[in-house]
């Protein structure tokens, strides 16, 4: 074996190390490897069906409920496929609102999520409040700001 | 014979003549997992969660403990100089030296693995994929820790600064590999996890055993 | 030669260096303080407030210029650490190990503004998301980059030691930079898409003024860092004599 054709063995090894390292990582990315997932994963059985777990959806319009004298809240979250009921006690963010990103962690509970921590996504979008209201009503446009709250192109 | 086999053969016999010292980190391994049940809580709730966790920061942990002092005696009997102006590749004997070290001291860690696993009441039906993930951390894992071996090799008193240099390089390793057994253990799928392993396990297999001919001939350029 | 290499040749020779980061380095402080204080004036208190997060959100003008550079130092870092390695030219050691400690510092404060800014928003201090948990290793890196560096007798092999070090750690850049794209985390994604950004121009112009002074300050303090870095590394020269002499 001479010098010079060992140098290239290595080199090729070295390459094919690598090219299988990228194929792996594409393989990885095309799975499910999330900080939360969405009312539609989770309607299609990618959470556990005991344990915690994060979802992360909109808050639905005219969903919000206090139970007066308490500190609980009732509210579902959409991703504008499915729904998911959730209800938590305690402080929420500041920015907690109906249309807003959230994410929530906890489990289900015979159909609803019971939430043991409450977390508010914001967009990347900055702007004064003139110009932009924070509900504007066309589907399409919240389908927008869900994909990129939600980050897209991370689903499988 | 082939002279790399031969190569490999008397780095696996010379790490077996020393298996008292080869052996520590098992023993080291098997007594910190021991710890946990103690010093939290035995509730099996509560070590089901905690498993994983615990197998893989006490894999890490016995693996960089062993490969310390990897290159040290090499080093100080000027074996590492031969190999260094020697005319075959340095790369190829570093990455046989890190496999030989791996046979003798990662193997045991992985073999001994479903008995902790009963200790620490996991679900055995995650066993297969604790056992994957562990082949293919604990082989990126000896790369990694034989880098800093290798960055370190001059200095005498390295064991902090290596584990330092290390643990956040290694910290994907164990997010990815306790995450895969945890989803297994949960019912869900662990493959991406598995597959973000197999990612960082070619990477470093490629790459590092560069990074280490690198390194140790640095240490002897002044 | 052209005037170009040329030029390049001589400012990689670290008594001619030494020379010229004299006058740049006070250029570039006097730039960055007067980019800074503009920045501060038109983000606390020229821009408006956020339609979502009101007020709260003006700390995003210490936070993202802190956080780009945190991944910005790291790449001179590892790029000087790959020039010096192949090389072998000793002021890029110098500029390597003068930048680790700033980097860290850089990356220190956009952990705690973001920390700052995630209870209000987010309603947690932390979060282990793809996001934090990156650019928490990377801050862990700097602090090994910089230990190492330090750990020899030989402050050659500490630079190429580091040196090693710092490239391999560069994987965790582009992992720090598309975590939000590859993975659902809580932190949001990029407000830059290629040259459009999602931030109204009235909040954007302060950001832009803010990073480019960041800029100039690491300009300015990674030069100085520097100066003393050849010293120490060229203690033994006529010309380091000459210099501290007078």
């Amino acid at each position: 074996m001479t010098r010079r054709y060992q140098r290239l063995v290595m080199v090729l090894l070295m390459l094919g190390c690598v090219s299988l390292a990228v194929g792996f990582a594409l393989r990885a990315f095309n799975g499910d490897l999330l900080y939360y997932i969405t009312p539609t994963q989770l309607y299609e059985g990618h959470a556990p069906v005991r344990g915690q777990f994060r979802l992360g959806g909109i808050v639905e319009k005219g969903s919000v409920t206090r139970i007066p004298g308490s500190m609980t809240v009732r509210f579902t979250l959409t991703d504008f496929k499915h729904t998911v009921p959730v209800v938590y006690t305690g402080i929420l963010p500041d920015l907690f609102r109906v249309g807003q990103g959230i994410v929530v962690r906890g489990r289900m509970v015979s159909g609803i999520f019971q939430a043991t921590q409450v977390l508010a996504k914001h967009g990347a979008k900055y702007m004064p409040p003139g110009i932009h209201q924070p509900h504007p009503s066309p589907n399409e446009e919240k389908m927008l700001a869900l994909k990129r709250d939600l980050g897209e192109g991370t689903k499988p | 014979m082939n002279p790399w086999i031969q190569f490999f053969r008397s780095e696996v016999g010379l790490s077996w003549r020393e298996r008292r010292r080869a052996l520590l980190p098992l023993v080291f391994f098997v007594i910190v997992a021991s710890l946990f049940p103690l010093a939290m809580s035995p509730r099996p709730l509560i070590l089901k969660l905690i498993a994983p966790g615990v197998i893989w920061v006490d894999v890490m942990l016995a693996t960089f403990l062993g490969l310390e002092s990897l290159f040290r005696q090499d080093y100080e009997e000027g074996v590492l100089e031969q190999w260094i102006l020697s005319p075959s590749s340095l790369e190829l004997r570093v990455f046989l030296k890190v496999i030989s070290f791996w046979t003798v001291t990662s193997l045991p860690l992985i073999v001994m693995s479903p008995i902790l696993i009963l200790w620490l009441s996991f679900p055995v039906r995650a066993l297969g994929i604790l056992l994957v993930g562990l082949f293919l951390g604990t082989v990126t894992l000896s790369f990694l820790g034989a880098l800093g071996a290798a960055l370190t090799v001059s200095l005498r008193q390295s064991g902090m600064l290596v584990a330092i240099l290390l643990l956040p390089l290694a910290t994907p390793i164990l997010i990815f590999g306790a995450h895969s057994a945890l989803l297994a253990a949960d019912k869900q799928n662990p493959r991406p996890a598995l597959y973000l392993l197999a990612t960082l396990f070619f990477l470093t297999v490629g790459l590092v055993p560069k990074a280490i001919s690198t390194a140790l001939k640095v240490s002897y350029e002044v | 030669m052209t005037q170009f290499s040329l030029f390049f040749h001589r400012l990689a020779s670290p008594p001619h260096f030494y020379e010229l980061s004299k006058p740049w380095g006070r250029a570039f402080s006097w730039i960055a303080l007067v980019l800074i204080l503009v920045g501060l004036f038109g983000g606390l208190w020229l821009a408006p407030r956020d339609f979502q997060q009101g007020n709260g959100f003006r700390i995003m003008y210490v936070h993202v210029p802190s956080a780009w550079m945190s991944l910005f130092v790291f790449m001179v870092m590892a790029a000087s650490a790959f020039v010096g390695l192949v090389w072998r030219m000793r002021l890029a050691y110098a500029v390597a190990a003068a930048s680790a400690p700033l980097g860290a510092a850089f990356t220190a404060v956009a952990l705690v503004t973001g920390s700052l800014w995630g209870k209000p928003m987010w309603g947690t201090y932390w979060v282990w998301d793809a996001r934090l948990t990156s650019e928490l290793i990377l801050f862990f890196l700097y602090l090994g980059f910089i230990t190492l560096n330090r750990s020899f007798e030989d402050q050659q092999t500490g630079d190429r030691a580091a040196a090693i070090l710092a490239l391999v750690g560069a994987v965790d850049i582009p992992i720090v930079h598309y975590s939000v794209d590859w993975w659902q985390t809580l932190h949001q994604g990029s407000s830059f898409k290629g040259l459009t950004s999602e931030i109204a121009p009235s909040m954007l112009w302060p950001l832009l003024v803010m990073m480019t002074g960041f800029m100039f300050y690491y300009g300015w303090l990674v030069l100085w860092r520097t100066r003393s870095e050849i010293l120490l590394r060229e203690s033994d020269r006529e010309w380091t004599k000459r210099v501290v002499g007078s």
